[in-house]
Parts: structure tokens; C-alpha cells; sequence
């Protein structure tokens, strides 16, 4: 009973402290939580490395709720305040715990002794657990996201970066000469490439085009020369320092290939260089087609999209377009250079243009073509492929000009559609003037007439009419008793059978339906019929002017077609006087020469004889042969070759020169050294070999020819 | 001896009959049934005494078995009753020698000393040819060793025209149940490779292209799951092309021509062109060798050619002196390639083939499926498209995608001729498609042209020729009766001539070194190829397998597996048996007599 009051206060003391701790560990989390989460939007929004921002939003989440939050400086009192709150069954008593044991009066101590007995089963801590159960899944869920971002490859930070990934390290592990100490190659990339300059300690290079190496060699001993060979032909003396120890030259490289050292006439082996080009600007024309047009109704205008992208940086870009008005010999160009909307520079760009055809100046039936120029920043220029833009001319389709000249091929169908557009634009002038009623009248009339002009056209497709052509127009809405005559109606004769058989039958293949045209003038007539059944939809809804588009380009396609048919037809027209031949080969032809001629096809024949034989002899070296004096020979001569070769592409070639060089020297050379020069040596053959040859037969012929003799006479 | 037992049986017959007539002449005829019997009894023994009676007896006798291994055995598959066991391998013996196994330095004397022994019971890979031979009286029980794993089969061309294929074909026997990985490298490429499945025997087929000349040795290494199994060398020749020549005459200059005869040139083909230009007017063109009189086609001007290109029309301008020198030319193997432009042949040799015209036009063009190529061509329109009709006997070379024959062969005695109804292909030449263009060109003037004859040639008898092991090499050549003289690595060695083909010569040889070996033939230098010991093992073990298994069936004992076999033996009756009858009816007869006195 006496160290109630102590074993209380230390109970009320422990639970504080975890209280506090419990807090704080929440605190933590939702700074980190806090932290991640804007250093996850910094990087998805705008590439900031992410720990800066975490780091930065951390410190100030955590200092802030530190001296916000009062949990963590909570006073025991307070906290019995807290407790009294929170759980009933301490009686608003929890502070007399706090109190010395002296000074307790005996209401207090029965009241003590009373909430005692509840104190074990009194959980503080589990206040805070509705905290944590938010806390910790939000914290789960940035914490997770961050570590994928952060596993992710960061394209975007790539894009954003400033200078372009490109590595300057040849990963070709050298053989340095013994009186070379040490060797350091400085390599200045050209300034508009953004690359910052490096350092290397071995010879072989990896560099963009046109950078400027530096080097600078230490010698063990003093030497009295050191030259650099550049694929064999071109000599670089260096210059030495007053010991001539250190020795330095440099040299802008422009061209793969490789090179030597040379100490005191000494040779190192070959090293190589590998230049890294700068490509020109890709451009690639995301909007609109290759071929447009711009038909009646449609916007006069053109967005142009597209994306740019080169391997430094592009300089300029702009569109460069012509437009082309007029006809035959009246035709004139005019030459524009149009920006885009947007900046241009960086690596990559997505550019946007609308142009105004009308601002250009364009009228119906004129011609834009345009392309994308761009230039990087070294100044290459290129060119995206030409597009053409073009506004279908109306008038040109309305004019009779085709009918008038030569022959009329123009069937007399071909003229309604015409009639309609005409018929259709007097009708909306005509619009004011009219009543509503008239106006709906004559749209619906227009509107008969181009269903009868589909399907006069879908005939010709072989198409089933509801109705007969002709009568369409008459007997539309006629029934048995509207007042006047129909006619003599055929009798059914009785007993034809064919009669009979034709109202069951579903007739397809009419001789008279397989139409004479080819698959793609098909096609455009059924495109012909569509833009018919469009504008025929709009007349009888009464919007004319809705169909006007469809009727243009209906009389457009017509017009096409019309085109196409001339052009087959005024082929056939032409005829040649017939030929007398009798009079044929009776020429006096004693004055003419029979002319010979006669030449040796002399290609690279010899190269590729050379390096054939070549493969043979140092596959016989492969078997410790010695060599002959003519095969040594060869293979000094299809060196030649492989320094050509290896000039070109080092990484390819550099190797089996190197091998090669060691046969040539007489040095023994392991099998698998061998196998890299034949295989480059093979390379370099001929690859398109499929040519006629005689196949062999055995030498013992003349049993075979006796044989056959002896099968003829038998025959 | 068959005399005299006539004779007997006729003395014993008359002796009977005396008997017999003694006997029924006799008064008492108390026992006389007895009496004959017991005479007769007699007699027959008398002879049986002199000739005695034999008879066949059948009988299961069991034979001296004998068990020899031989390299590839497996201890654990043969019985262990069948000790002891004996080997002729020092090999095996060396390596067995504490199963028992005993060493036979001479199998044949062995066997020749124990007469008993009429088995053998061989084991593993078998016996050599010449071992075998002498085993013939023997029957033979042979167990093949199980479980080849490696290249059983294969095979290659050892000899290959410059620019053809080298095609490696053969069967992998693979009883692990992992699979396997083919894989063909020459001149420091991986060229071919396969991927063969686990458990069973499989036939492979690796390819590749050859543009190098003289003498080369691949390697066909066998891999699993990265372990190499066994590596093989493949060596083979690659020899030069023969130069090819041909004539064109053409009735008119064309872009077919035109096309053909530049490429022919590029390619550095002895080409001479005559172009009718007017009425006995010609153009001509020479390449690639000297200039001539095209004027007249006769025999001085065909004797070098190995193929004839003209179109029908230009045939049949030629006289019939032309005809005749060409049709001689083709006798003896010249080719003639005619190009046709319209259904109506006119030219004596067109007509052989008869043609009918397309009813539709393809306006796509014409895929076509050129002989011995495995891809279809990219289309080629024709303008008048006809076709040939099949005809039996005829080789199609290109056919459409419907089976039509555009371009058809036939055998003219030793020569060809062949006929084209595509007019121009030089169409593939200008769209960028040579490779179509080539293939079709090579195709009919390979198929077609003159074969040329291989002067000498060179090989080894076996197909693996090993070191230390007797080689017979095989030279032939066109110049016969004249011994070759031949070297091997400088040292001479004496052939032999064929009996049958006289042209053939063939020389035995103990090489010693491994790899190309050096053969001088009259001085001139070639190489053959000597395998090591440890290359080919798998397939050298087959080989000696199935020549076991062969030369045992043809000899027919491995049938009966009986430990034990029947044997019919004769058998005489004994003297004695007759001998005491003898006694006994005389006895008889005497003692009756007697009786009956009394």
C-alpha cells in the first residue's frame, strides 16, 4: 500500500515517455512522407534530382510540425489531463497520481487505491493508433512510388540536361610501348556540342567529329624522336620539352582510322580512332498527308506538325513553301519562308504551324507545296520530304472545256450532277425571295434528281434499283385509285414461263450489268454514289447548303473518272501507213561496215584473287608451314587492303591488321590470331557471288560415250 | 564295297532258298514254321555279321564357347558366366586386365590351336574387315556396343567448284535428355549452326558459302549447355571455276541482250556477240577474248563454246550447213539456249517444244519458282505472256506460281537445250532486283551449258583416313596407260592400275602425320587430309558397327542364338547281337534236329 503512490507516478512517467516517443515517430514519418512525396512531383513535373527536394521539404515539414505540434512537449499534467479525458474509468483522477504521497487526504487515497486497480488495463499509447493507421499506408505509398521512380531510366532528365549523352571512352584496352612512361590525352569536343573536355591515360580514341585531341607523352628515358603515323600515310613529329622527356603535338580528327607511335623508330602497335559523327537534323512530318486537298466547304487552312530532333542541337528551322497559281503557260510560283510558332533550339522539338491558305494568296485549284529545312548547330543543313497541299478548283469542274474540244467521250449523264450544284446555288440566292414552303419544295425536287442520277450510276455498278430508272420520277406516291389513267399495263401471258421464273428469280450475273470498267474506276464510282447519297440526304432534309460540299465533290470524282476514260480512249485512235514488204531488206547496203568490237573486263580482279589466295596460304599457316616467298608477297599486298579497310572502320578492321602485321613480320602468330585476319580478309570478298557455272563430270567419259553410242544404235 | 554286298545278299538269298526248299522237302514237319524262321533268322545274321546295320541318331551337343571383346565393350552388359574372356585390343586389355581379361596377340592362331571352339561371342565395336574374313567358319553371336553419343553420319563434298555451297549432312545420335548445339566455324566465323532435340537419333544439315580457294579444314563442334563436346575437323578443296565461253547471236540488238552481255562481262565470261543489223550485215562484239569471223557458224567457230544463246528467229535464218555444225556441236554436249518471242516456233530446233498463250493478262506480273532455288522471284511483268506445254521427258527450269512452264529443258544426247518464253528480264535489272536477275541467268546457263570434264582427281579411299593405319589412294586422270608417278610427303610410292578402268590408279600408303599431307602427281602438288586419332571416333565406331553387323548377316550365323545345337550322328547295331542270333538259330535248328531223330 505505501509504494502505491511511487509505482503510480513511475506508471503515469512511462507512459508519457512513450507517448512522446510514439509522437515523434509519427512526426517523422509525415515529414518524410511530406518530403517524398513533393520530391516525387519535383521529378515527375520538372526533373529536379529527387533527394534535394526531399532533403529540402523534410527539413521543413520536420521543423515545423516539431514546434507546431504540442504532443511532444506535453507537461505530466497535461497528459493527466489527457488520460482523464480519454478514459473514464480513471474518475477525472489521473492527476492525483502526480501528487506526493504525504500529501494525499483519505477520499484521495480510497480514490487511489481505487483507479489503481484499473491502471494495467489503461493503453495511452492506443490513443495515438488511428494516427498511425493513416500515417503509415500514406507513407507505404509514397515510399514504394519514389523507389520505382528512382529505378526508372530518367529520359526525361536526359532531354532536359544540357549537355548530350555522348561518351568519349574507347573501351579498346591498349599496349603501351616500354620507353612511354605515361601518356595524357586532352580531347576538346567543338564548342557548340556542349561536350566538356576529358582526360585519358591510353591511346586509343573515341571522340566526336572534329574535336581536338592534345596529347602529351613522358618518356622513361630522354628520346631523340617521336612520330605519330596516321593510317600509314601522314607523319606528326611531336616537340619536345628542353629533356626531352615530355613530348606533345595535337590534331583536330575528322576521320576514323587509326595510328602509331613511333620511339626512336620504334613501332608500338596500332591504335585506333573511332569518330563519333554528328548526324543531321531528323525531321519527321507528323501532320498533314503527303497529298491533301482541300475540298469545297472544307477550311482553308493547313496545320503542320512536327518533330525535330538532332544530337547536339538544332540552330534554325523554318517551313519553305511555294505556291503555285494559274494554268498551262500562265502558271507562276511564289516562294515563301515560314516560321514556326515555337522557339527553336535544344535537342528536340515539336513544332507547330497553321497556315491560312487564303493569306497565302491561294484560290481555288491553286497548288502549295512545302517542306521543313532545318539546321543544327554545326550548321548541317536537311530537308524533309516536299508536301503538297492543293484546293480542289470548282470552276474548272463547272467549265465545258473537256466537252468542247475533239471528241466528246462525255456521255450526257455526266452533265446532271453539274445541274444539281447550279440548280442548288440559285436555289440558296434565291432564298430570301422565296417562301419557306417553295424553298423546302424545290430542295426535296433537287433531291429526287440526284437520287435518280445515283442510280442511274449504280447501274453501271451493276447495283439493284428499287425501281426502274425512267419511271422513278412518274410513279412515285401512285396507287391504283388516284383518278387517272396507268396505261396499258402488260397482261401476263399465260404460260410464259420465263415470265414466271423472272418474278422468283434474284437476277446477278445480266450479261448486260458486268460492266466494262476497271476495279479502280469501280471504286471511284461507288465513292461517287456515296457523296451522292450524302448530298441527297441534306436536299431532302431541306439543308442545300449543307450538300453543296458533297455535290462538288461528287462532280469532282465524276470529272476524274471522266478524265481517265479519255485518256484510254485517245490512245487507240493512231494508225501507221501499212508496211510494203516486198520492199523490206532491199537496200543497197555495200557501203556499210559490220562494226566489231572487242574488250577485257579488268574490275578488281586482282584484289580479289589476292585476298582468295591469301585466305589458302595462312590457312596453311595454321599449320606451321613455312612460307613461300610468293605467298609472303601476297599477304604484304592484301595488307594494303586492310589498312584501305581498317581506315574506313577501325573497330572492324584495326584488329586483323594488327595480326596481320605480326605475320607479315615473321612472328609466331597463335591459331585464333590467324582465324581474325582470315575472317576480315573474307569480309572483304565479294559478297554477291551467284554466278553460272558448269557443274563437273568425271574424267572417265568415254565408257559413258560408248555407252550412249551403243544405246542409239540399239534404238 | 557295293559289289561285294550284293554279291553277299545274292549268296545269302540263294543260301536261303536252299534252306527254305530243304525244309519243306523234309519228312517231319513237325516244327517247320519254326524251323524257316529260325533259317531265316540265320541268314540274316550271317550277312549283318559281315554288313552290319547302322542308323541315323539325332543329338544336342554343346559347344565350345568363346568370348572376345573388342574397343567400345561395356563389362557390365556381358554375362559373367561367359568367363574367360579374351581380347586381341592391348587397349582394353591394359585396361581390364583385372576383370580376367586374357590377351590374345594372334586370334587366329588361338583359334587354329583350339579346334573345340565353334562360338564367338564378340563384344563392343567389332572386328576389322581383314580380322573378320578369317571368321568365316565361325558363328559369330555379336552385341554391338549401345549408346553411340556424338556425329554417327556425315558427310561433305571434299572437292567444291569456287563460290558453291559447302553442305555438311549426317545424323547426331544424342541419348542424353538434354539437347545439343551444331555449330560450323571456318576462318574465325561461326557460319551455321543447329539446335538438335534430346533423346533420339536426328539428321542435321549445315550450309554455308565459299568464295576462297586452295585447301581448308572447318571445325563441326558439338555443344551442350556451354561444354563442348566433341570438336571435328571438315576438310575440303575449293577449286577454281572453269572458264566458261558463249556465243549470242541475236536477229535483232535488244535491251535483253544488251543487259545479259554486260553482265556476262562484268563477271568475266568469254563472250562473243553477233547482232543481225541488217540483210548479212552484222554487229559484233567481243569480250573477254579475242576478236573472230562470226560471220559463218560452223565448227571452227563452235569448238571452244560451252553455250549457244540465240533467239528463234535467228536460228532459223541460219542455213542448213549452220544447222548441221550446231547439231554436232550439241551431240557432244554443247548447250543451246533459245529465246522465243511468240507461240509459232519456226526454227528446227524450237519446234520441239510446242507453247500455248496465257488467256488472261496480269497486270501484278509473274512470280516465278526458278529450278533448285528455294525462294520465289519478285513479279515480272510480261507483255504477251505464253507458256510451254509439259512434255514428258522435259525438265521445266522456271515455272509461275500456277505451275506454267516459262522455261523448259530437254537432254539432246550429251548436250542440252533448253528455251525461254520470258522476254525481259533485264526488267528485274532495272527495278533493283539483280539478285532475282542473277538467279534466273544462272540458273539456265548452269543447267545447260557443257560440262566440263575434271582432268584429274585426287582422294583417299576411306572416308576417314586416320595416321598409322594402311590408306589406299585413289588417282584418276584422262591420259591413260601412263603410270603416274606420286609422292607422299617426298617420299615416292608405286601405284597400281584399276583392272577395269584403266584411267584409275590407286597406291597404298602408312601416313604419318596428321592434317594436309602433301601429294606430288607428276610433279604437281596437291594435298590430302589425314585425320588424327582422336577425330571422328563416333562415327568411325559406327561405321565399324554397321560393317560388322553387315558382314555377319551376309554370312548368316548370328541367326541362331542356341547354346546348344542338334547333330545327326549313325549308329551300328552290334556284331555281337547278330552273332548270338546266328548261334542261336543254328543251335535251334541243330538241336531239333535232334530231338526229332530220337
Amino acid at each position: 500500500m505505501d509504494k502505491m503512490p511511487t509505482e503510480n507516478k513511475q506508471w503515469i512517467e512511462n507512459e508519457r515517455k512513450k507517448w512522446i516517443i510514439f509522437s515523434f515517430i509519427s512526426l517523422l514519418l509525415l515529414a518524410v512522407s511530406n518530403g517524398l512525396f513533393f520530391g516525387l512531383l519535383g521529378i515527375l513535373l520538372f526533373g529536379f534530382a529527387i533527394t534535394k527536394m526531399f532533403i529540402a521539404v523534410f527539413a521543413a515539414t520536420f521543423c515545423y510540425l516539431f514546434i507546431i505540434d504540442k504532443r511532444i512537449k506535453v507537461s505530466e499534467k497535461d497528459f493527466s489531463v489527457l488520460l482523464n479525458q480519454n478514459f473514464p474509468k480513471l474518475e477525472e483522477s489521473a492527476q492525483l497520481l502526480l501528487q506526493p504521497k504525504n500529501s494525499y487526504n483519505i477520499l484521495q487515497n480510497l480514490q487511489i487505491n481505487k483507479i489503481a486497480l484499473e491502471l494495467p488495463k489503461i493503453k495511452p499509447s492506443a490513443l495515438l493508433v488511428k494516427r498511425f493507421k493513416i500515417i503509415i499506408p500514406v507513407f507505404l505509398i509514397v515510399a514504394i512510388a519514389a523507389f520505382f521512380v528512382q529505378k526508372l531510366p530518367h529520359q526525361k532528365e536526359n532531354i532536359a540536361k544540357a549537355s548530350p549523352n555522348v561518351s568519349q571512352v574507347s573501351k579498346v584496352k591498349d599496349v603501351i610501348l616500354p620507353q612511354i612512361s605515361s601518356v595524357k590525352v586532352k580531347i576538346n569536343a567543338p564548342t557548340y556540342t556542349q561536350i566538356t573536355a576529358t582526360e585519358q591515360k591510353q591511346f586509343s580514341l573515341k571522340v566526336v567529329e572534329g574535336a581536338l585531341v592534345k596529347w602529351e607523352i613522358k618518356t622513361t628515358a630522354s628520346a631523340k624522336k617521336i612520330e605519330f603515323i596516321f593510317n600509314e600515310k601522314q607523319v606528326i613529329g611531336l616537340k619536345p620539352n628542353k629533356k626531352n622527356t615530355v613530348w606533345e603535338t595535337n590534331k583536330t580528327l575528322n576521320q576514323s582510322g587509326f595510328y602509331q607511335v613511333l620511339v626512336d623508330g620504334k613501332k608500338s602497335e596500332l591504335y585506333q580512332i573511332e569518330i563519333i559523327k554528328d548526324l543531321p537534323v531528323l525531321i519527321k512530318i507528323l501532320q498533314p498527308q503527303q497529298q491533301t486537298v482541300i475540298d469545297f466547304g472544307m477550311p482553308q487552312q493547313i496545320k503542320i506538325k512536327a518533330l525535330l530532333s538532332d544530337d547536339y542541337g538544332i540552330s534554325e528551322a523554318y517551313i519553305s513553301t511555294t505556291t503555285a497559281s494559274g494554268k498551262g503557260e500562265s502558271v507562276s510560283f511564289k516562294e515563301r519562308k515560314i516560321d514556326f510558332e515555337q522557339k527553336i533550339g535544344g535537342r528536340q522539338n515539336d513544332l507547330t504551324k497553321i497556315i491560312s491558305l487564303k493569306a497565302l494568296g491561294m484560290k481555288a485549284g491553286d497548288e502549295l507545296y512545302f517542306y521543313i529545312k532545318a539546321k543544327d548547330n554545326r550548321g548541317q543543313e536537311s530537308k524533309s520530304d516536299i508536301y503538297i497541299v492543293s484546293i480542289a478548283d470548282t470552276t474548272e469542274l463547272m467549265s465545258m472545256n473537256g466537252m468542247m474540244g475533239g471528241v466528246n467521250l462525255v456521255p450526257e449523264y455526266f452533265r446532271s450532277q453539274r445541274q444539281i450544284i447550279i440548280d442548288t446555288e440559285k436555289l440558296l440566292k434565291e432564298q430570301p425571295n422565296i417562301t419557306p414552303e417553295e424553298f423546302k419544295n424545290r430542295s426535296n425536287n433537287l433531291g429526287i434528281d440526284q437520287k435518280l442520277l445515283r442510280l442511274r450510276y449504280g447501274k453501271f455498278l451493276g447495283e439493284e434499283n428499287e425501281v426502274e430508272i425512267g419511271a422513278t420520277a412518274g410513279d412515285e406516291g401512285h396507287s391504283a385509285d388516284d383518278g387517272h389513267d396507268h396505261g396499258n399495263k402488260e397482261e401476263k401471258k399465260f404460260g410464259d414461263v420465263s415470265q414466271i421464273m423472272d418474278q422468283y428469280s434474284h437476277k446477278h450475273d445480266n450479261s448486260e450489268d458486268a460492266s466494262f470498267f476497271e476495279p479502280e474506276q469501280k471504286a471511284k464510282l461507288k465513292a461517287v454514289l456515296t457523296e451522292m447519297w450524302d448530298s441527297e440526304l441534306r436536299l431532302r432534309t431541306y439543308k442545300p447548303a449543307e450538300a453543296l460540299p458533297f455535290e462538288y465533290k461528287a462532280l469532282r470524282l465524276l470529272k476524274e473518272l471522266q478524265q481517265s476514260d479519255r485518256a484510254y480512249v485517245a490512245k487507240t485512235t493512231i494508225k501507221t501507213a501499212p508496211l510494203k514488204l516486198e520492199k523490206r531488206l532491199t537496200g543497197e547496203l555495200d557501203k556499210i561496215i559490220t562494226p566489231q568490237n572487242q574488250k577485257n573486263y579488268d574490275g578488281n580482279q586482282q584484289k580479289e584473287a589476292d585476298l582468295k589466295s591469301s585466305i589458302s596460304i595462312l590457312e596453311q599457316l595454321k599449320q606451321n608451314k613455312n612460307l613461300a616467298f610468293a605467298d609472303k608477297k601476297t599477304l604484304s599486298q592484301v595488307r594494303v587492303y586492310l589498312v584501305a579497310a581498317a581506315s574506313k572502320q577501325p573497330g572492324l578492321y584495326l584488329n586483323s591488321l594488327k595480326h596481320l602485321g605480326k605475320i607479315n613480320e615473321g612472328r609466331k602468330s597463335n591459331l585464333i590470331e590467324i582465324a581474325v585476319v582470315q575472317k576480315a580478309l573474307f569480309s572483304l570478298l565479294e559478297k554477291d557471288i551467284s554466278l553460272p557455272k558448269a557443274n563437273l563430270e568425271s574424267s572417265n567419259t568415254d565408257l559413258g560415250k560408248a555407252y550412249l553410242q551403243n544405246l542409239k544404235s540399239k534404238q | 564295297m557295293e559289289e561285294f554286298k550284293l554279291i553277299a545278299l545274292f549268296l545269302c538269298l540263294v543260301l536261303l532258298a536252299f534252306l527254305i526248299f530243304k525244309e519243306v522237302k523234309r519228312s517231319n514237319k513237325n516244327l517247320l514254321v519254326l524251323r524257316l524262321i529260325a533259317s531265316i533268322i540265320a541268314v540274316s545274321a550271317l550277312f549283318f555279321l559281315n554288313y552290319p546295320l547302322k542308323y541315323e541318331v539325332s543329338q544336342s551337343v554343346k559347344k565350345e564357347e568363346f568370348t572376345l571383346l573388342t574397343k567400345g565393350v561395356n563389362l557390365d552388359s556381358i554375362p559373367k558366366n561367359s568367363l574367360p574372356f579374351f581380347t586381341t585390343d592391348s587397349g582394353i586389355y591394359n585396361e581390364l586386365s583385372k576383370n580376367k581379361v586374357k590377351f590374345l596377340p594372334d586370334l587366329s592362331y588361338y583359334l587354329s590351336a583350339n579346334p573345340e571352339i565353334k562360338t564367338i561371342n564378340l563384344y563392343g565395336d567389332g572386328l576389322a574387315q581383314n580380322e573378320l574374313d578369317r571368321l568365316k567358319n565361325y558363328q559369330i553371336n555379336y552385341h554391338p556396343s549401345k549408346n553411340l553419343n556424338g556425329i554417327t553420319i556425315c558427310n561433305w563434298s571434299a572437292t567444291i567448284i569456287n563460290t558453291d555451297d559447302l553442305v555438311i549432312q549426317g545424323t547426331y545420335n544424342n541419348p542424353s535428355n538434354k539437347p545439343v548445339k551444331l555449330m560450323l566455324s571456318g576462318l574465325g566465323n561461326q557460319l551455321d549452326s543447329v539446335n538438335l532435340k534430346p533423346n533420339g537419333a536426328f539428321n542435321f544439315s549445315l550450309k554455308t558459302t565459299t568464295n576462297q580457294l586452295g585447301y581448308f579444314t572447318y571445325q563441326l563442334s558439338v555443344t551442350q549447355n556451354k561444354d563442348t563436346l566433341e570438336s571435328q575437323p571438315i576438310p575440303f578443296e575449293v577449286i577454281e571455276k572453269q572458264p566458261i565461253k558463249i556465243l549470242i547471236l541475236a536477229a535483232a540488238p535488244d535491251f535483253e541482250y544488251k543487259f545479259l552481255r554486260d553482265w556476262l562481262y562484268q563477271n568475266n565470261f568469254a563472250l562473243a556477240l553477233r547482232t543481225r543489223i541488217s540483210k548479212d550485215k552484222f554487229s559484233t562484239d567481243f569480250f573477254n577474248r579475242e576478236k573472230g569471223n562470226l560471220g559463218n557458224v560452223n565448227q571452227n567457230l563452235l569448238q571452244q563454246l560451252d553455250l549457244l544463246i540465240a533467239d528463234d528467229d535467228e536460228l532459223a535464218n541460219l542455213n542448213s550447213q549452220e544447222r548441221n555444225a550446231i547439231n554436232t556441236k550439241i551431240e557432244n554436249g554443247l548447250g543451246l539456249l533459245i529465246r522465243i518471242g511468240d507461240e509459232k516456233p519456226t526454227s528446227y530446233w524450237a519446234k520441239e517444244f510446242s507453247f500455248s498463250s496465257l488467256a488472261d493478262k496480269q497486270d501484278k506480273g509473274f512470280s516465278f519458282k526458278i529450278f533448285n532455288e528455294e525462294n520465289k522471284t519478285t513479279p515480272l511483268t510480261v507483255e504477251n505472256p505464253f507458256y510451254i506445254n509439259a512434255q514428258s521427258g522435259h525438265q521445266p527450269l522456271v515455272i509461275d506460281e500456277r505451275g506454267k512452264i516459262w522455261v523448259d529443258s530437254k537432254i539432246s544426247n550429251q548436250g542440252k537445250l533448253a528455251i525461254t518464253t520470258i522476254p525481259s528480264s533485264y526488267k528485274w535489272f532495272i527495278k533493283g532486283q539483280k539478285k532475282d536477275y542473277k538467279k534466273y541467268w544462272s540458273a539456265l546457263i548452269g543447267n545447260i551449258i557443257k560440262k566440263k570434264e575434271v582432268i584429274e582427281q585426287l582422294s583417299l579411299k576411306n572416308q576417314f583416313p586416320k595416321t598409322n593405319e594402311e590408306t589406299m589412294l585413289v588417282y584418276q586422270n584422262n591420259s591413260e596407260n601412263i603410270a603416274p608417278k606420286i609422292k607422299i610427303e617426298n617420299s615416292a610410292i608405286a601405284p597400281i592400275q584399276n583392272q577395269n578402268f584403266p584411267n584409275e590408279w590407286a597406291a597404298t600408303f602408312w601416313p604419318k602425320k596428321a592434317g594436309w599431307n602433301k601429294v606430288e602427281v607428276n610433279g604437281i602438288e596437291k594435298q590430302v587430309y589425314i585425320f588424327g586419332q582422336e577425330d571422328w571416333q563416333t562415327a568411325n565406331q559406327f561405321q565399324k558397327i554397321s560393317n560388322n553387323l553387315k558382314m555377319i548377316s551376309i554370312s548368316g550365323k548370328n541367326s541362331v542364338e542356341a547354346e546348344e545345337i542338334s547333330e545327326i550322328l549313325y549308329r551300328e547295331v552290334s556284331n555281337w547281337i547278330f552273332f548270338f542270333l546266328f548261334l542261336m538259330s543254328c543251335g535251334f535248328l541243330w538241336y531239333e534236329a535232334k530231338l526229332s531223330t530220337k
